[in-house]
């Protein structure tokens, strides 16, 4: 999942709905690991791509993918942001409600979480290390791509990857 | 944890230039729990490298490109509306603008009925013939994120949308009033689709396709999961609604 693997730049600006087809499963995998949930890695990959929408007359041609990248960790913060400023309760279950969720899907879900242990000990890194570790080992950003698109300096971004696969390596000891 | 140790990661990233490469290089081979501790940085970085791109699941993709249609969808006609009614309104607008300031209070707004029934309509377009497997969605705009929820009852399409807000009640036009969950409540039909509005603790709902169900407990629950939102991030209810069947 790199961050030039699969981008085939055609030096032709793409509609956002190639932008799905092509790169949907890209937008959706990155999405996951940063969310950790996959109602919430659907609803990034919705804002993604009506900014993707929003920002295609002014796109140039060049490394799609990493553009992706920077407007899907973008809203992905911006996102956090919004529930620290605006923290929200989730509603008690209500049976009548709530279907019973379908068999097929959790069963795919879970095949797609795996391995269910490293996933989740990323889920629990605080959002701004789990974007650096994301950018870094599951797009394979350099380091100044990832302080370019979080708007960090690159010792932060050295300081904040180093630690964050330290808190991983202590959750799965 | 010093900055010697965060380089352990720049090492193995290619990230260190010469001379840090060179020193930290160095040090490693004096210190063995560096060296240690560089093996386990080494091993958790492989495996975060080796986890699968994950795979949607079935169907969630085309879930998220129609709700994008749908909003589409609804925003050129609302373009469409404001060229064909852009010679009246001008006037209009001039007038109602100083009207507002005397009369209403500076959070009261008409809801967008027309723009609601469009995405109602583009939805139910874009999903012909779907099962209840629409799912919510929700629009940006600003700081303020406006929900908008999709289910389906008997096959029907209703669709919920609710934003933070005071709803200025002379705007509705013709309809009736009705109360929901202890709620004033207007209930009336917009370009041909039932549409109900309710003030709840500080937001707008806006409930389209389905005005018979105004004496339904479902719509006095609709309303209060959606007022309990506040309107604002909490997908849960939405979530829910857009998996639940046989609404009504």
């Amino acid at each position: 999942m790199g961050d030039s693997d699969g981008s085939s730049d055609t030096g032709e600006v793409p509609s956002w709905e190639e932008v799905a087809r092509d790169h949907g499963r890209f937008l959706y995998s990155v999405a996951y690991r940063l969310t950790g949930k996959h109602e919430e890695a659907q609803d990034l990959v919705q804002d993604v791509l009506l900014r993707v929408r929003r920002g295609l007359p002014g796109y140039r041609p060049g490394n799609l993918r990493g553009w992706l990248s920077r407007i899907t960790t973008n809203a992905f913060l911006d996102d956090v942001r919004r529930k620290q400023r605006r923290p929200t309760t989730a509603l008690p279950d209500d049976p009548d409600w709530v279907l019973p969720p379908s068999l097929a899907a959790d069963e795919e879900s879970a095949r797609q979480s795996l391995p269910d242990d490293l996933q989740a000990a990323l889920a629990q890194l605080p959002a701004e290390f789990r974007i650096v570790v994301v950018l870094a080992d599951l797009v394979g950003s350099s380091y100044d791509e990832i302080a370019d698109r979080v708007g960090i300096p690159v010792g932060t971004v050295r300081s904040r990857l180093h630690r964050g696969r330290a808190r991983l390596r202590e959750v799965l000891s | 944890m010093s900055g010697l140790h965060d380089e352990l990661s720049a090492l193995l990233d290619d990230e260190l230039d010469d001379g840090e490469r060179t020193e930290l290089e160095g040090r490693l081979a004096e210190d063995a729990g560096l060296a240690a501790e560089l093996t386990r940085t080494a091993e958790i970085r492989s495996a975060l490298r080796d986890l699968p791109e994950v795979d949607p699941p079935v169907g969630a993709l085309e879930e998220v490109v129609n709700a994008i249609r749908a909003i589409e969808h609804g925003q050129r006609r609302r373009r469409r509306r404001r060229l064909v009614g852009s010679g009246a309104a001008m006037t209009a607008v001039a007038l109602l603008v100083v009207a507002a300031q005397v009369t209403v209070p500076a959070a009261a707004v008409t809801p967008d009925l027309e723009t609601a029934v469009g995405l109602h309509e583009a939805m139910n377009e874009v999903d012909a013939g779907g099962g209840a497997g629409l799912r919510s969605t929700h629009f940006v705009d600003g700081d303020d994120r406006v929900h908008r929820g999709f289910g389906r009852s008997d096959g029907r399409l209703v669709s919920v949308f609710s934003e933070p807000g005071r709803v200025d009640w002379d705007g509705l036009g013709g309809g009736s009033w009705s109360e929901v969950a202890g709620a004033k409540a207007w209930v009336g039909t917009v370009e041909g689709a039932g549409a109900v509005v309710v003030e709840r603790q500080g937001v707008i709902v806006v409930v389209v396709g389905a005005n018979d169900l105004i004496d339904d407990p479902t719509m006095a629950s609709l309303v209060e999961q959606a007022s309990a939102s506040g309107g604002a991030q909490d997908q849960t209810w939405l979530d829910r609604f857009g998996e639940f069947v046989g609404i009504g």
